[in-house]
């Protein structure tokens, strides 16, 4: 039986405090929405939730409300004159997300005054704006998303803000980095992306020492151009400034998921002095005459292939049947796909190198990288490679599948000249690509 | 006399439970060795229900401490760390829950929903604490026929050990080992009428949960908190008193406590002391203080810190009066600067302020200066200027509210019966959902087959043990509230020999465990395949702990144990005879090296027996026999 039937039975509504009659017992508490139907969720005082079968609740009465809970109003914040100007932009995720103490459930906060009233330090070393450009979770990133953002981005440039930081959610943070890199060419501040990996309504939230010491990077620092702002270790005691286009998230969970990958951190900030360490010195520095060039289109038809064992031809020719104009393939090792016939078990094999040799006659242009994540891909040390070479895969060197992804579909949606792009792919244009490998010593 | 109070009192009982944690796999046993990782957080205030900061968090927040966690990879996994969302809820702590529940003839919901209650004090990771309201209402027969009304059960995650306060470093050490541990809270209504009544139901809900055989035992599982109120005073609430024993001394001294406040209020209105009347401008009196031979105001005028000094109307006498034994209305208040403030002492006109070296004159000006009349008193706080101001903020609220009789509080247990202030009482508005686990909805077949399982009650159980199991009273005792109590009269019902069960169970388990032994090894499995063994007859009684021994040395399963021993027992007693002679013909290495003498005497043991058996089992037995010698040679 459905709780709001009842609900309708005995005149009473959601969020009303109520008796409710049930095998000899009495309930009193607020009725919340439920989400499983055939239940009554109720409020008790002692403010636990309880959940009671509404086919088994035999009378409601509704009881004298209680004195409306009064929600407290933020004083407005004074802004100071001589502070540098930090503007917000939010896209949602666990980073913005607040938790309705009564409902439980999940809501977005965005105002200036929400944010000042959960990280107060932020307003001792900026004048902060605040913009609600998206609400949604990172996983239903969209190319029109980064988009959207870049143009945000370069309307708080020209009003000369001095930094920029954009909260998103985790999960699609790093490729979001490397687009909005791609995207935002000359940059003359600094934009950091900042999430939380545990929400703001708990104690131990990692939201704000991440944005607190975004905030005193961009401040403190000369440092211009896209990068993340995460925990750099399980402790509160610092953040690491991320390259935008090297950067991964390494673990589901974590507060310090966020890695660099065939690279280093371009910085650390302590947490709570806000000390500045830069690993990094071949930055661009902060130049707010420096005119910004907004390339924001992307190239919605890239798709992204990983390697596994036991695969098929169809799942290569899915993108040339789909005319997909560009495809980045995570391989294995130095950057392989099968396509050798070592027996009979691997017959299909050869079918599987036809398809990707139709794919890039199709005109789709195919990159490799690699499912090792560390090190380079090289298609010159096996045979597999070179075929794969000569079937016209180019070499995504050293970076991420999904930076490559990115790079790929933003200059599919940027240049016309294809030689240009392939050109492009294997040259770095965001430090996408390291010329150098470099031992990893995980001491920077 | 005390009985003749009017007394209201409730109690909250916080049992742990189970092997396991609530939301991880982790094991739950405490660590006392180095952690394998520092991890160091800090906890921020999150917006209550209310868009308000909650009072209580407040003042421990307030002070911005560092929390520093000790993290055991054996007992902790990244869920105590608020580095993974929860696992779902531990089944058997739930089923106990339950269990309990229903043994009250408690309301259980058709969906339990795990609930965050903010904690900011650090002891949880995460700044919150899981717990769930698993039933409402139910009662409790006392001895005296008395019926104890219950107010709820809940299961919730126990909180972190705290270890250590590091006020210079403004940090507070905690050990995550007993994080998560399941805890079940159960509160009664403030239904309890006098001390004794409080200890009699403190000792039953003791009993109710130990009969479930699934109450961890040991020093620390088992904590109460005390709410208590008499007429005309206020809703206090005690907490962390760990001796059940204690538990009538600390309501006894309670309701001294609140008698006292009362009568201060009494006091007070006769002298027609009004709350405006308190607030007297604080004076700083370093000037008067120069010459001052006291020593921390001499080391204070010189650090350029500074001394403060104010009057408080009409309170003569009240500093100084004693509200609980060797307790002064003076020293309450110390509790409360420690908990809000940075200042942790405070000099009063009631005190002798001779012993302090302050000198007449001086004294004499300080009350020329303050305007002190014959009824007044005076503060004096030392430190640096904020903090001066902070305490005296302090002082004076807590004078006001003396004004008005006993304050609503939470207060710590102190050892001798006695407590100290530690926050306001928590609001209500502490709880919303935990968005990560999903509703447990409580199924109706596995409430009907934990009400077939009932666990007997601690009486019935000695009732058959003594008649129907043939145990003596001493056993039967011991064994009624022994965590293997089901267990054990599961294995008798199957037609297990009672008294040699009860005796591995409760004697032997003791023994090899005092023989340096694992006996974390003996599980119930362990225990029905010994007792398997020895049903068909391949151990006999008289081999049985022997047998036992020789499972934990060998390490090997119990049947193929069993089979080995067999071969062995014959030549095992032999081995023992040998290993006795050589032990006794080197007697005088023996008084030498004492246990030494192992490594010199375990090579003629092997040149003896060498093959014969284990030589693991061999040392063993060397070992307990140069220990026995060494007791004789002790004894002699």
């Amino acid at each position: 039986m459905d709780y709001k039937k009842v609900m309708k039975k005995f005149g009473v509504n959601e969020g009303e405090f109520v008796e409710i009659h049930s095998e000899g017992y009495v309930y009193e508490g607020y009725i919340l929405p439920s989400s499983k139907k055939e239940f009554f969720t109720l409020k008790l005082k002692s403010g636990y939730n309880i959940g009671i079968a509404a086919e088994k609740v035999e009378r409601i009465n509704k009881l004298k409300e209680e004195a409306a809970i009064e929600k407290k109003v933020f004083k407005e914040i004074e802004k100071k004159e001589n502070l540098p100007r930090i503007t917000i932009l939010h896209t949602g995720g666990t980073i913005a997300s607040k938790v309705d103490y009564r409902t439980g459930a999940v809501v977005c906060s965005f105002l200036p005054e929400d944010l000042i009233n959960m990280f107060p330090e932020i307003s001792e070393i900026a004048n902060l704006d605040s913009r609600l450009i998206a609400n949604m979770w990172s996983d239903d990133l969209r190319f029109k998303h980064i988009s959207m953002i870049a143009k945000a981005i370069k309307e708080e440039v020209e009003k000369g803000v001095d930094g920029i930081i954009i909260g998103i959610g985790t999960d699609n943070l790093a490729p979001a980095a490397a687009g909005l890199a791609f995207a935002l060419e000359n940059l003359p501040i600094a934009v950091i992306l900042v999430g939380a990996q545990r929400s703001s309504d708990r104690g131990s939230s990692d939201a704000a020492v991440n944005i607190i010491s975004a905030a005193n990077f961009i401040i403190k620092s000369d440092f211009s151009g896209v990068a993340i702002c995460m925990h750099g270790s399980t402790s509160d005691d610092f953040c690491y400034i991320l390259p935008s286009c090297k950067t991964k998230k390494m673990h589901s969970s974590a507060r310090d998921a966020f890695k660099p990958i065939n690279d280093t951190p371009i910085a650390k900030v302590e947490y709570p002095s806000g000390k500045i360490e830069f690993y990094k010195k071949d930055y661009i520095k902060k130049d707010k005459n420096r005119k910004l060039i907004l390339k924001e289109n992307f190239e919605e038809k890239v798709g992204l292939l990983k390697i596994t064992p036991n695969m098929f031809p169809e799942q290569f020719s899915f993108y040339r049947k789909n005319k997909f104009k560009g495809l980045v393939i995570e391989g294995t090792g130095l950057g392989h796909t099968p396509a050798h016939v070592p027996n009979q078990y691997a017959k299909i094999h050869k079918k599987i190198y036809e398809e990707i040799k139709k794919l890039t006659k199709s005109g789709c242009i195919v990159i490799m990288t690699t499912t090792c994540l560390q090190g380079r891909v090289n298609m010159n040390v096996y045979n597999k490679g070179r075929d794969l070479q000569e079937a016209g895969i180019i070499s995504g060197e050293d970076m991420l599948a999904e930076v490559a992804f990115m790079k790929l579909s933003w200059l599919l949606g940027n240049f016309e000249d294809r030689d240009k792009i392939k050109e492009m792919i294997s040259k770095n244009l965001r430090g996408e690509i390291r010329e150098r490998t470099l031992l990893n010593v995980e001491k920077w | 006399m005390e009985e003749n109070i009017e007394i209201t009192a409730g109690l909250e009982i916080h049992q742990q439970i189970g092997s396991k944690k609530l939301f991880c796999r982790c094991k739950a046993q405490l660590k006392e060795d180095n952690p394998d990782a520092i991890i160091r957080r800090r906890i921020r205030l999150a917006a209550s229900e209310l868009g308000e900061f909650d009072k209580a968090a407040l003042e421990v927040f307030k002070k911005k401490y560092y929390f520093v966690y000790q993290y055991f990879k054996d007992v902790c996994c990244l869920v105590e760390l608020d580095e993974e969302p929860p696992h779902s809820c531990d089944i058997e702590a739930l089923k106990t829950a339950l269990e309990v529940s229903l043994l009250i003839n408690a309301k259980i919901p058709d969906i339990l929903y795990v609930m965050r209650k903010t904690v900011i004090d650090g002891s949880n990771v995460s700044g919150f604490q899981r717990t769930m309201l698993v039933s409402i209402g139910g009662n409790l027969k006392l001895k005296n026929g008395k019926e104890v009304q219950i107010q709820s059960l809940a299961l919730e995650e126990d909180a972190a050990r705290l270890i250590a306060k590091d006020e210079t470093k403004k940090e507070i050490i905690y050990n995550l080992d007993r994080l998560g541990i399941p805890l079940i809270e159960l509160s009664t209504t403030p239904c309890l009428k006098t001390p004794t009544e409080v200890k009699e139901a403190a000792l039953a809900i003791g009993e109710l949960l130990r009969i479930t055989c699934k109450a961890r035992r040991g020093l620390g599982t088992i904590r109460q908190d005390l709410n208590i109120s008499i007429k005309g005073g206020a809703r206090v609430e005690i907490k962390g008193v760990q001796e059940l024993e204690l538990i009538d001394e600390y309501v006894r001294k309670e309701v001294l406590r609140q008698k006292n406040l009362i009568e201060i209020k009494k006091i007070l209105e006769q002298r027609k002391l009004s709350k405006e009347e308190l607030d007297e401008e604080p004076l700083n009196i370093n000037e008067l203080m120069k010459e001052c031979k006291c020593n921390f105001i001499k080391e204070a005028v010189q650090n350029k810190k500074f001394v403060y000094a104010k009057k408080f109307a009409k309170m003569r006498d009240i500093f100084g009066k004693e509200i609980q034994p060797n307790r002064r209305f003076g020293t309450e208040i110390v509790s409360y600067l420690k908990a809000k403030t940075n200042i942790k002492g405070f000099i009063h006109s009631d005190e002798d302020l001779k012993k302090y070296k302050f000198e007449d004159d001086e004294i004499r000006k300080i009350k020329e200066k303050l305007r002190i009349n014959e009824e007044d008193a005076f503060v004096i706080i030392v430190g640096n200027e904020e903090d001066c101001l902070d305490a005296l903020r302090v002082i004076t609220e807590r004078c006001k509210q003396a004004i008005e009789g006993v304050p609503e509080e939470t207060r710590n247990a102190l050892e001798d019966g006695n407590s100290e202030y530690s926050r306001p009482l928590p609001g209500a508005a502490r709880m919303y959902p935990e968005t990560d686990i999903p509703p447990i909805l409580i199924d109706k077949e596995l409430l009907e087959e934990i009400k077939r399982n009932l666990p007997k009650t601690a009486d019935e159980r000695f009732e058959i043990y003594t008649k129907k199991y043939g145990l003596s009273e001493k056993l039967a005792n011991e064994m009624k509230l022994n965590n293997y109590a089901r267990f054990f009269e599961e294995m008798v019902e199957d037609g297990v020999e009672a008294k040699t069960l009860a005796v591995f169970l409760l004697e032997w388990i003791t023994q090899l465990k005092r023989e340096n032994l694992d006996v974390d090894k003996i599980d119930e499995i362990f225990i029905k395949d010994v007792i398997d063994v020895y049903m068909k007859g391949i151990v006999t009684r008289d081999n049985l702990l022997d047998f036992i021994r020789y499972c934990l040395i060998s390490n090997e399963p119990v049947k193929e144990a069993a089979i080995k021993f067999k071969k062995d027992t014959i030549s095992i007693k032999e081995v023992e005879n040998k290993i006795e002679e050589i032990v006794k013909t080197n007697r005088e290495l023996i008084k030498d090296k004492k246990e030494y003498a192992f490594s010199a005497l375990m090579g003629d043991v092997m040149k003896e027996l060498k093959g014969k058996i284990q030589a693991k089992i061999l040392s063993e037995i060397l070992r307990r026999k140069i220990a026995e010698e060494i007791e004789l040679i002790e004894k002699s």
